[in-house]
């Protein structure tokens, strides 16, 4: 059975307590909760099945991973006691800046070496099973093999699963001009365990993930296709402003339900 | 001197005038670099347009991050808000998961140093979310000589409030942590 739920996010902290049954999960960011809050934490994984979801550890940047953030995270995964933690295949910073934000990196061997030294390590560390999510860029890169194929291989080789971001997946095959189905197909399915989703949005010509808007329906179809496809264990919507009210969530959640049920 | 792809994309993505360089030769950019077969054939294989797409995402992220940390900020500097933060985002870029508090508190200094609209109030909040004094009173003069603001801050158990008194009423903001 597939599980349904949000991203944990501030402004629907009192909603979330109030323990609708629509959510039957969280996802929570790992840095919301490195400078305090552990009251609020410890309630919620009390409450709620719960993922742990890391923005800046920068998996893809050469060299040790960042020995602060890893030991914050640690110690919000050793609060929490999530089902799983995941991070992104993307690098953030290097030695000399912090570029606060997901960039892409090569498909290469060099950096599929580098990632899975890096998810392994942080695995270990958490004791605890990591799954990677693909990531939006406005830059494409490419490199010695396809993104699919770079994937399939970074999850054998980092014995981690695929955080599928159905929105990403989307924007990028507008962005970049390919089929997103197509792609899809060439993920191994059962490497895919968790997804996420939200409304994109368009601006001059391009398509972008500001997470802000409501589902439209051609990510709903994707969705569909995905969940046609994959084994997934869970879908988080993951709205960071703009947000609506319960309602809309609420019917969000209500109707990805109603299509994880169709397709299990 | 750059020994790898990322650490080379990293200074493109953050340095607009690397950009250029790279725009204007390519060749000049691999010289100058003394970049190596591999790397020159990277910075060879990027789209130009694509990596100026992706350095104006990262500097519109920060933005967006700092609209809701100095909205009233924001406001006062009206259209001139995006090519502000952009002019002062290029120069600077904040380490560490309190990265957009420090963005915000820079982008506070930067325009005060300016002397472009900033609001000083808004701004105190941040500073005092970013250090760890436990209270703060400050006191304010508004636009006009006779109107005022006393902002109280404090800290329990790692939660901030704070409590702002003002006696000119509609530009106060609401009475929690940013």
């Amino acid at each position: 059975m597939m599980l349904s739920g949000l991203g944990f996010r501030p402004p629907l902290a009192d909603w979330i307590r109030s323990r609708p049954s629509e959510i039957e999960c969280l996802e929570i960011t790992a840095e919301h909760f490195f400078d305090g809050g552990q009251e609020q934490l410890q309630w919620l994984s009390e409450h709620y099945p719960l993922f742990i979801h890391g923005l800046g550890l920068s998996l893809g940047s050469p060299g040790t991973l960042d020995s602060e953030t890893l030991r914050h995270f640690i110690q919000v995964v050793e609060q929490s006691d999530p089902m799983w933690i995941s991070e992104h295949i993307a690098f953030t910073q290097t030695t000399e800046h912090d570029l606060g934000h997901l960039n892409p990196v090569r498909p290469t061997h060099s950096n599929l070496i580098t990632l899975a030294d890096h998810a392994r390590q942080l695995s270990d560390l958490c004791a605890k099973p990591l799954i990677l999510e693909n990531i939006t860029s406005y830059l494409r890169l490419s490199g010695e093999m396809s993104e699919p194929e770079f994937l399939n291989t970074l999850c054998s080789q980092a014995d981690c699963g695929l955080l599928l971001d159905v929105t990403n997946l989307f924007i990028n095959a507008q962005n970049h001009q390919f089929d997103p189905v197509e792609w899809l197909h060439q993920i191994e399915p059962a490497v895919i365990k968790q997804l996420h989703i939200v409304g994109y949005a368009q601006r001059d010509g391009q398509f972008h993930d500001w997470h802000d808007a409501p589902i439209q329906e051609d990510l709903w179809e994707l969705l569909e296709a995905v969940l046609e496809y994959a084994p997934v264990e869970a879908c988080i919507i993951e709205r960071d402003g703009g947000f609506p009210a319960r309602n809309d969530l609420q019917k969000d959640l209500l109707r990805m339900k109603d299509i994880a049920h169709v397709y299990r | 001197m750059f020994t790898d792809e990322t650490t080379l994309l990293s200074s493109l993505l953050t340095d607009p005038r690397m950009r250029e360089a790279l725009r204007s030769s390519s060749q000049t950019f691999i010289t100058k670099h003394a970049l190596n077969d591999s790397l020159s054939a990277f910075v060879l294989s990027l789209d130009l347009d694509q990596l100026d797409k992706q350095a104006e995402c990262l500097i519109q992220k920060r933005f967006s991050e700092v609209k809701m940390l100095l909205p009233r900020t924001i406001a006062q500097l009206g259209k001139d808000a995006w090519c502000r933060f952009s002019e002062y985002a290029t120069r600077y870029w904040p380490r560490g998961h309190r990265r957009h508090l420090l963005d915000a508190v820079q982008f506070g200094n930067y325009c005060f140093s300016r002397s472009q609209p900033f609001d000083r109030c808004e701004w105190s909040c941040l500073q005092f979310l970013l250090g760890s004094n436990r209270f703060s009173l400050q006191w304010f003069k508004l636009d006009s000589p006779w109107h005022y603001a006393l902002l109280i801050q404090w800290r329990y158990q790692g939660i901030c409030y704070f409590r702002w008194f003002s006696n000119q009423a509609p530009t106060h903001p609401e009475n929690h942590s940013p």
